[in-house]
């Protein structure tokens, strides 16, 4: 007996391996025995300073999904203003209060990497990139993220931080 | 007596401010024992709402078994005048309530419940017909325009199982209580009924954009406002979710007010049944008080 979230998520599966999306590149479970835990890969966007990182994301699957978001967070470090340098959590309202049941994972992992090139620096998880924003200094920013960004997502092998 | 607290049916939302702010308070104080600052993060909070928000609303099933009207009254039989009198002037004309859970979804599982049972009892097959067409139609026409078909397509399964079950005569009352009782698939009809609800929205947003009284494009608005499973039903919902399946609906509005000395009256009918008179479905009866939706029984 399927329940509905495996029924869904291997429709989801599917529908990710039918097309190829250049952007993500992987998105699969972990282990065959469990469909309620993913891992994504994000491509870095290109002329922007995650541009040439890959980065690794675990995802976590409520059994009440879709009603539900994914708890999504980053295993690659990254450096931007709405992600956890630490944890890897990620702030934004889809994955929170805002998340509606006509996101997939696929959409979500989309929305992540729009994020990136996009931050919001007025609600920071990462303070230190969202100061250097906020008084201007793009600069400062984008050498800072690009640092990062060879320092953890560039390597071959992958840097999945503390999981 | 104790009862009858616990019963009172009131969105989580609109929880009586003095219960959440003495739980908040407990909560915080565990959680300075529990965690270091640190460990704080927005994750936890939002799980932390959502586990107030669950043990609140797990007091009541999904949907309830039928109740009088006189227990209805109870309810109020050490509270407001206006309401008591109101009650018992509904009374008059409806002989049972049936209460649904409070949690964001009441107007959505109320609609699905009260349409499935009028679908029960109906011994109509040119009802029954039209309910499967329908369905069908917002399966084959209305959804594809606006969602990508793995959102929706296992939802839609769901609900045209039931509903085709019904109309061949396999389920009773009981059956039907049991299936929307069960969460799993009582809110994937709920959450067909929210796609239908915006997938109708966006269809027709030139005729409703003048009634969403914010400046929000169409698709915000459905996804911050209707398509979550805790966001509640609006007048412009219930007009639209009743056109786009052709249930005529009728909305009891009880409120506090002391102006009218009985309950208000909302017409939902699907438009081109109204301005040709007729009704082939009996409309659906729901009770409203001040952020919730039951179902209301109406004498024959």
């Amino acid at each position: 007996m399927v329940n509905a979230v495996s029924r869904r998520l291997l429709k989801e599966l599917k529908d990710y391996q039918k097309e190829r999306n250049p952007d993500l590149i992987e998105l699969s479970p972990i282990q065959e025995d469990n469909i309620l835990v993913w891992k994504a890969v994000l491509r870095g966007e290109a002329e922007t300073p995650y541009e040439g990182g890959h980065w690794t994301l675990r995802i976590e699957i409520p059994k009440n999904y879709p009603i539900q978001p994914p708890k999504m967070k980053f295993l690659t470090k990254i450096c931007h203003p709405n992600i956890s340098f630490k944890t890897g959590e990620i702030c934004l309202d889809i994955l929170k209060a805002a998340w509606s049941p006509a996101w997939t994972l696929q959409s979500a992992c989309m929305a992540i990497r729009l994020l990136l090139s996009n931050p919001e620096p007025t609600s920071p998880l990462n303070c230190d990139a969202a100061n250097l924003l906020r008084c201007g200094d793009f600069m400062g920013y984008e050498s800072l993220v690009r640092m990062y960004t060879q320092l953890y997502a560039m390597s071959q092998t992958d840097n999945e931080g503390s999981a | 007596m104790s009862d009858s607290i616990q019963l009172q049916p009131t969105d989580t939302s609109t929880l009586d401010a003095s219960t959440e702010s003495s739980s908040h308070l407990d909560h915080a104080n565990d959680r300075t024992n529990a965690y270091e600052y640190s460990e704080y993060t927005a994750e936890k909070n939002q799980e932390y709402l959502e586990s107030i928000r669950r043990e609140t609303a797990e007091k009541t099933p999904l949907v309830c078994p039928t109740e009088s009207m006189d227990d209805l009254l109870k309810e109020y039989s050490q509270g407001s005048e206006v309401y008591q009198q109101k009650i018992t002037k509904l009374a008059e004309k409806h002989h049972t309530i049936r209460r649904c859970r409070g949690d964001g979804s009441c107007f959505y599982r109320a609609f699905g419940f009260a349409w499935f049972e009028r679908l029960l009892n109906s011994k109509d097959p040119t009802i029954h017909q039209n309910a499967l067409e329908t369905l069908t139609y917002t399966k084959n026409q209305l959804l594809p325009h606006w969602y990508e078909g793995l959102v929706y397509e296992d939802m839609y399964e769901e609900v045209e199982g039931h509903l085709k079950a019904i109309v061949e005569g396999k389920y009773d009352s009981d059956k039907l209580l049991s299936i929307f009782q069960d969460e799993s698939i009582s809110n994937q009809i709920v959450m067909y009924l929210r796609f239908v609800t915006t997938a109708y929205l966006k269809e027709h947003f030139n005729d409703y954009k003048p009634f969403l009284d914010c400046d929000m494009e169409m698709d915000e608005y459905c996804s911050k406002y209707v398509e979550g499973m805790d966001k509640e039903a609006d007048h412009i919902h219930v007009l639209v979710l009743t056109r786009a399946l052709k249930v005529p609906v009728e909305i009891a509005y009880m409120s506090g007010s002391n102006a009218l000395d009985q309950v208000n009256f909302h017409e939902f009918y699907p438009e081109d049944e109204a301005s040709e008179g007729v009704l082939p479905l009996k409309p659906l009866v729901l009770l409203y008080r001040p952020g919730h939706y039951d179902i209301l029984y109406r004498n024959e």
